[in-house]
Parts: C-alpha cells; structure tokens; sequence
C-alpha cells in the first residue's frame, strides 16, 4: 500500500520526530511508514488522518485503486 | 518509587544471601548442582535488581526519556516486529526440541529425560492450541 505520508509532512514543514511525538508511536515507525515498508493499523492510520486533517483515503492508496485508475 | 527501589533493594539483599549461601553453606559434593543453582539465581537477581535500579534513576531524572521508552515500548511496529520474532522462534524451538527427543532416544538416553522433554514439547503444544482457541473466539 502507497502513501503520500512524506510528501504531506514536509509540505506542512514538520520533522519526523515531531510527526512521531505527535501520533505517540516511534521515530522509524514514521521512516517506515514513509518508505512503504510498513502498513499501519487502521488506529494509527485513523490517527495519522486525524492529524493532517484529511480522509485516510486521501492519505493511503490502496494497489488495486491505483491499478483501477491507470 | 519508593516502592520500586525498596523492592529492588529486597533483591540485592536476597540476591547476595542466596550466592553466599549457595558459595559457602553448600560445599559439600553431593549437593553441588543445589550451591551452582543457588549461586547462579541470587548473581541473576542481584543483577537483574542493580540494573532496574540504574535505569529506574535514569528515567525518573529525565521524563522526556521516559516518555520515549514508553513510546518505544508500545509502538505498534515494535509491537509487531516483536510478536513475529517470536513466532519464528517458537516454530524453531519445536523443531530443535523435537530433534532433540530425537536423538536421545537413538542415544538410549534415560526414559525419565526423554518423556521430560515429550512433556515440555506437549505442553507448549497445549499453550499453543489453548491460545488458537482463546483468540478464535475473541476475535
């Protein structure tokens, strides 16, 4: 699953460290999150929603709807 | 707190009455394996409540840090990377234990050893189903 994690968090200039203190989970959860080599539970993906003020939907794409797009 | 270091403190004492009682009380030959059992779990806990009591000092000084630990503690990747650890390590630990009963058996190792290591493979296999059980039904 593709996420637009990164390029959220440095649009709105915020440090990984600060991204991991906020969502109370650890500094390389957010590095992995970014590279793509872990896919959150639904409560971190809720919370990651909650905090950049969007649908997770916006935030994670799933494969098969970026494959329904093409 | 003061609890916390009053229970470390208790497993220094005993710790430390545990290895001497285990160095000098037991010299005799015949109950060796009861000093080398005595010795090694009062250094363990001596150890164990020293080292709790150093990093208890540590994160009560500094809360950021302690923060971070619980953080760290409770991050669900860990959390996951953790659990998969040892699920891999259970599966391996089944394996080497069921080669084990393996060769002592081909060794006419004694009877009592053998059905000691059937019983302790078992019974991890009953843990195991017990919990498949457990979890089938909560979720």
């Amino acid at each position: 699953m593709k996420n637009r994690l990164e390029e959220l968090r440095k649009e709105r200039g915020i440090k990984q460290d600060e991204l991991a203190e906020a969502l109370e989970v650890s500094r390389q959860t957010i590095g992995s999150l970014e590279n793509g080599r872990y896919n959150p539970s639904i409560i971190l993906a809720f919370k990651i929603a909650e905090f950049f003020n969007m649908s997770i939907e916006e935030i994670f794409i799933y494969r098969e709807n970026v494959n329904h797009e093409k | 707190m003061k609890n916390r270091f009053l229970l470390y403190g208790a497993g220094i004492i005993i710790g430390i009455l545990l290895t001497c009682i285990g160095g000098f009380a037991f010299t005799e030959d015949n109950v060796k394996a009861v000093s080398g059992v005595l010795i090694g779990c009062g250094s363990g806990l001596f150890g164990l409540s020293i080292a709790s009591i150093i990093s208890t000092y540590i994160t009560d000084k500094n809360p950021a840090y302690k923060k971070r630990m619980v953080i760290n503690e409770q991050d669900e990747r860990h959390i996951t990377i953790r659990n998969r650890a040892k699920a891999k390590a259970y599966d391996v630990m089944l394996l080497v234990i069921g080669v084990l009963i393996l060769i002592y058996a081909l060794l006419n190792t004694k009877l009592l050893v053998i059905l000691l290591l059937v019983a302790a493979y078992l019974s991890i296999s009953a843990v195991h189903i017990y919990y498949l059980s457990k979890y089938a039904k909560e979720m």
